[in-house]
C-alpha cells in the first residue's frame, strides 16, 4: 500500500514540473505591409458631382453635362507641373466662349458652389467623391477675354 | 527495493506541491492541482495596406489609424485606388488572461529596387478597446483576441519613391510582433 501512495505522488510531481516549463511567450510572427505608389498621371476616377473625370495619363477630362437642347461638353486639361501641397493641378489654356458659358450656367444652376463672392467668373468649387475618397475640386477660370474665352485650372485636393 | 526507487520522487512531489505529509503508516490521499496554461499562438489576419500614395516634391507621411482611416502630412498626397487597412493579429491563449505586446524589427517597404519607405509609430487597440501608443496590453476573451495595429508610413520625395508597389515582401522587412502573458 505504501508503494502505491508514493507512485501517486510521483505522478503529481511530474504534473507540477510540466506546468513550470510551459512557455509564457508567443513565437514571434511577421506582420507584412504594402503601399501602392502612383504618379499624378495615374489619377483616375468618376465623381458623384456634376464633373466627370476620366482616366488618361497626364490628362484630366472634365465633362459638363448637357441640358435640354444642349450637348455635353468635354474639356481636356493637362497636368501642370508636379504635385504640391497635397493637390493636383490641371489646366486648359483656352476654353472657348461656348464652354465658358456652360460653366457659368452650372454656377447659375447651383451645380457648383462659389468660393468667391466677388465674381462669378473667378473661382468656383465643388466637393466630390473619387473612388470613395472625398475630394475638393476647385475650378478656376482666369483671364476671360472680350469674346468670352478664358483659361481654366482645375485643382483636385484629396481630403 | 521498491521504496528506495520511489522515495526521492515522492520527496520532490511533496516539495513542489507544498503538501505536508505524515510518515505514519496507512493510506492517505493527497490532492494536487495544476493549471496548464495554453501557449500563445499568433496569426496575422490582415497585413498593413497603406493604400495608394502619391509622393510629392517634399517628403511626407501617411498615418494609418486602427479604424482604417488615413491622414497625410508634408508633400505626400493620398490616392484612392486601393482601400487602406490596418493590420490585424489574432491572439489565441488561455481564458481571459492579460498579456503584453511588443513590436520589434525596423519595418521597411521596398519596391524591389532602390526605393524604400520606413514604418514606425505604431498604434494598437485590443478588441474594441482604445488606441494605445506605448506599453501595449490586451486581454483575451474566451481564449482569443484581435489586435488592430495602425502605423505611420514615411514617404520620401517622388524622385526617391518612384511609382510601383512597395512591400515588406519585396526588399523590405516585416514588423515582428511578440505577445507575453502578464
Amino acid at each position: 500500500m505504501g508503494v502505491f501512495v508514493f507512485k501517486h505522488w510521483s505522478v503529481a510531481g511530474f504534473v507540477g514540473i510540466a506546468c513550470l516549463v510551459q512557455p509564457a511567450r508567443s513565437t514571434p510572427i511577421a506582420v507584412h505591409a504594402s503601399a501602392n505608389v502612383i504618379s499624378p498621371a495615374d489619377v483616375w476616377a468618376q465623381t458623384a458631382t456634376q464633373l466627370l473625370l476620366s482616366p488618361s495619363p497626364g490628362v484630366l477630362t472634365l465633362t459638363i453635362p448637357g441640358s435640354a437642347g444642349s450637348a455635353a461638353t468635354s474639356i481636356e486639361l493637362a497636368a501642370a507641373g508636379t504635385v504640391g501641397s497635397g493637390s493636383f493641378v490641371f489646366t486648359a489654356s483656352s476654353l472657348g466662349a461656348h464652354t465658358t458659358a456652360q460653366i457659368m450656367q452650372m454656377v447659375e444652376r447651383a451645380s457648383m458652389s462659389l468660393t468667391s463672392s466677388t465674381s462669378l467668373s473667378t473661382e468656383l468649387s465643388t466637393r466630390g467623391v473619387l473612388s470613395g475618397q472625398g475630394v475638393q475640386i476647385a475650378v478656376l477660370r482666369t483671364a476671360p477675354g472680350d469674346d468670352g474665352d478664358g483659361a481654366l485650372a482645375v485643382i483636385i485636393t484629396f481630403d | 527495493m521498491t521504496y528506495k526507487h520511489h522515495l526521492p520522487q515522492a520527496a520532490i512531489a511533496v516539495a513542489l506541491l507544498g503538501v505536508a505529509t505524515q510518515a505514519s503508516a496507512g493510506t492517505q490521499s493527497v490532492a494536487g492541482t495544476a493549471t496548464v496554461i495554453a501557449p500563445i499562438v499568433l496569426t496575422q489576419t490582415t497585413p498593413f495596406n497603406f493604400g495608394s500614395i502619391v509622393p510629392g516634391a517634399s517628403a511626407g507621411t501617411v498615418v494609418l489609424s486602427t479604424l482604417n482611416g488615413r491622414t497625410r502630412t508634408g508633400g505626400t498626397v493620398l490616392g484612392n485606388g486601393t482601400t487602406p487597412t490596418a493590420a490585424v493579429v489574432n491572439v489565441q491563449g488561455s481564458g481571459s488572461s492579460t498579456f503584453s505586446v511588443s513590436f520589434s524589427g525596423g519595418t521597411t517597404l521596398g519596391n524591389g529596387d532602390t526605393g524604400t519607405m520606413t514604418v514606425d509609430t505604431y498604434v494598437m487597440k485590443s478588441g474594441a478597446g482604445s488606441d494605445q501608443t506605448s506599453a501595449y496590453t490586451g486581454t483575451l476573451s474566451s481564449g482569443s483576441q484581435n489586435l488592430t495595429i495602425g502605423a505611420t508610413l514615411n514617404v520620401d520625395t517622388a524622385a526617391n519613391n518612384p511609382a510601383g508597389v512597395y512591400s515588406t515582401a519585396t526588399g523590405g522587412t516585416p514588423l515582428t510582433v511578440t505577445v507575453d502573458y502578464n
